[in-house]
């Protein structure tokens, strides 16, 4: 077979071969660099906070480039968390009737937990997680909860919903600041 | 005569194989990547359409598969899953036509059936539109309910009925519509394609 023949055969062959692995591989990456390029300015933003306590971003406007979608009905309180450094122990004790929810998202962004203030029926939220894995939610000697992250990075993600005039404002502001994340 | 011995590359012919060398899996990353962001921002998502409304029923789940993933690392991030939360997606009006912030869209339905429900208006960049009033959405306990049904509007100028609730959308950008229910009763959530989805209509002319 001539080079140039050759050429004719391959170089589309080449072509198409590459493309479609480079088109899988971008679509299995993207969730993964997006959530990246998320933790990097959500730690940037919180000064460190995101990752040795909780970070309580200011309510969602017309301002803010943080995450696509916010809603500017909720307020947030989020932790990240890296498991190789150790278990993240998390408390929640809203003292709210309304709703909110605590979130957890592993780093190619499933939502692989989320419990909320109807489930909770006025207890506090008391978890451990760790990268091991298990086949079912542990309880703990001391009352913890423990779970699994899917992946050894994550975020945990508090939304209450702020309510209307400026007394149920504090009172959500007040219940997502309840939130502490602490890795031992 | 050359001079060259056979099977030797030609002083031409030695350039020529080094563009193909580096153009083409050059060519073959490009298309792979366009490809694959074009998937992610443009590709009609698997789920249900309601009116001008749709909602991927796999959003946040561990069950979604790659493109779904992909499609909501990019235009949902953090979603939450469908039990609990439903979120309904609208880029057109109730006749197809694209949503435009510089028309008017009178949205109006039933409350909806969940625990806590609200409409946000964004760009098509999909953040909220900066605007003096700082009025970004319109919920279950700010919406006004006349005989059984809700209304509002949407546009760059505030509505002639100064009675009625207004969503500024500011700017020259396209306009997405995000319907959240929190809670959704459990009817819906087994099936969501039965929402009594609000209607958008367009009304009076783009500035």
């Amino acid at each position: 077979m001539s080079v140039r023949r050759w050429r004719w055969y391959c170089h589309p062959l080449f072509l198409v071969t590459l493309a479609l692995a480079t088109h899988l591989v971008a679509v299995w990456a993207m969730p993964w660099v997006i959530m990246d390029r998320v933790f990097a300015r959500l730690a940037a933003e919180s000064h460190g906070r995101l990752y040795t306590s909780a970070y309580f971003p200011p309510p969602s406007d017309g301002g803010q480039r943080r995450i696509v979608m916010p809603s500017p009905d909720l307020l947030y309180a989020l932790c990240a968390y890296d498991l190789a450094a150790g278990p993240l122990e998390v408390d929640v004790a809203p003292q709210l009737n309304t709703y909110w929810s605590v979130a957890l998202y592993a780093a190619n962004t499933d939502n692989f937990w989320v419990v909320n203030d109807r489930q909770m029926a006025g207890r506090a939220v008391r978890w451990q997680l760790v990268p091991n894995r298990l086949d079912r939610p542990l309880r703990l000697p001391d009352g913890r909860t423990q779970l699994v992250s899917p992946t050894r990075r994550g975020l945990l993600l508090m939304r209450v919903l702020a309510g209307e005039g400026p007394a149920a404002q504090a009172a959500a502001d007040k219940a997502r600041r309840t939130l502490r994340c602490v890795q031992r | 005569m050359t001079g060259l011995p056979s099977g030797s590359t030609s002083p031409v012919a030695l350039p020529q194989s080094i563009g193909w060398a580096i153009g083409l899996p050059l060519l073959a990353v490009v298309c792979g990547l366009g490809s694959a962001l074009w998937m992610a921002r443009h590709a009609p998502a698997n789920g249900i359409h309601v009116g001008a409304w749709h909602a991927s029923l796999l959003a946040g789940s561990e069950r979604a598969d790659r493109y779904t993933r992909a499609r909501i690392a990019v235009g949902g991030l953090l979603a939450l899953n469908r039990a609990e939360t439903l979120y309904y997606l609208a880029t057109t009006d109730t006749t197809g036509t694209p949503l435009h912030a510089r028309c008017h869209y009178r949205v109006s339905g039933v409350p909806l059936p969940a625990r806590w429900w609200s409409i946000t208006a964004y760009a098509d960049d999909l953040y909220l539109f900066p605007n003096a009033m700082h009025r970004y959405s319109v919920n279950q306990a700010t919406a006004r309910v006349s005989q059984g049904r809700f209304s509002l509007e949407t546009g760059p100028l505030p509505p002639k009925d100064t009675a009625m609730l207004w969503l500024p959308t500011p700017g020259d950008s396209g306009l997405v519509l995000t319907l959240r229910l929190y809670q959704p009763e459990s009817g819906l959530q087994q099936a969501p394609a039965d929402l009594a989805a609000p209607l958008i209509e367009r009304i009076g002319a783009c500035t």
